[in-house]
């Protein structure tokens, strides 16, 4: 069902900036509104489909991920989750990584 | 359905074998999938964090954690009302040590109607305080 709303704009150069915009695009000025509110609010789940967790997808992804790991080999840091110090750059020992992943033992197993 | 938003800390591991975390990880995917249907939902900055993460260690694996996070999880796009909600967070709520990033998740986990966080991260905890969302870990 379609839903009628009148817009006023106050800044006649956005309104120009929009025509032209459509113009260029070929496009009707109401569906750059549209897909501009879309992208502002951000997506509506509810109105994708559904995305059901696939186990086997998901065996399949471990797998390789397996597969690649050995390949690799053992130098690599292990503890790549430790996400606040990798954005700050924050040293092992420093307190935003003790508060973000305590202490927890690495397992390599 | 159960809608579960998955954080990069949660995420990394699912790409990285020896990260700390991967045996966690797995146990809640496999007790979830035990409960019962659920979809995974995480945000294009978290993915984009993770694949930061991942280029660290080796850059050929970007691209897959890229192709099976985004078949697996539906990877929502940070629109510009969250990010400028989640830019305000970070800057007045002096007493968290969450990231912008962090903020964003909560808010787009909000947003899209999700039950639970998995994070390991400890910042997000006081995020979810007082929210309807549980935190997994």
């Amino acid at each position: 069902m379609s839903e009628r709303l009148t817009v006023v704009f106050d800044d006649e150069d956005l309104y120009r900036r929009l025509k032209v915009t459509a113009a260029r695009r070929g496009q009707p000025a109401k569906q750059l509104i549209e897909d501009a509110v879309r992208s502002y609010l951000g997506e509506d789940l509810d109105s994708r489909p559904p995305k059901p967790f696939d186990w086997a997808q998901f065996e399949e992804w471990q797998s390789e991920v397996d597969a690649l790991d050995a390949d690799a080999g053992d130098g690599a840091p292990a503890n790549l989750s430790a996400i606040t110090g990798h954005r700050y750059e924050v040293a092992e020992q420093g307190p935003a990584l003790r508060i973000a992943e305590g202490r927890t033992e690495y397992d390599s197993r | 359905m159960i809608r579960i938003l998955v954080d990069a800390s949660a995420l990394v591991p699912l790409e990285v074998g020896r990260d700390q975390w991967r045996a966690r990880v797995l146990a809640i995917l496999r007790e979830l999938t035990k409960a019962g249907r659920f979809e995974l939902v995480t945000t294009s900055w978290t993915l984009y964090e993770a694949l930061a993460i991942v280029q660290r260690r080796d850059r050929s694996r970007v691209a897959h954690l890229f192709a099976r996070a985004s078949n697996l999880m539906h990877v929502v796009r940070v629109g510009p009302a969250a990010e400028a909600e989640a830019l305000r967070r970070f800057l007045t709520w002096a007493d968290k040590t969450a990231s912008i990033v962090d903020h964003a998740n909560l808010l787009v986990a909000l947003e899209t109607g999700c039950d639970a966080v998995i994070s390991f991260d400890d910042d997000f905890r006081p995020l979810v305080a007082g929210t309807a969302l549980r935190l997994v870990r």
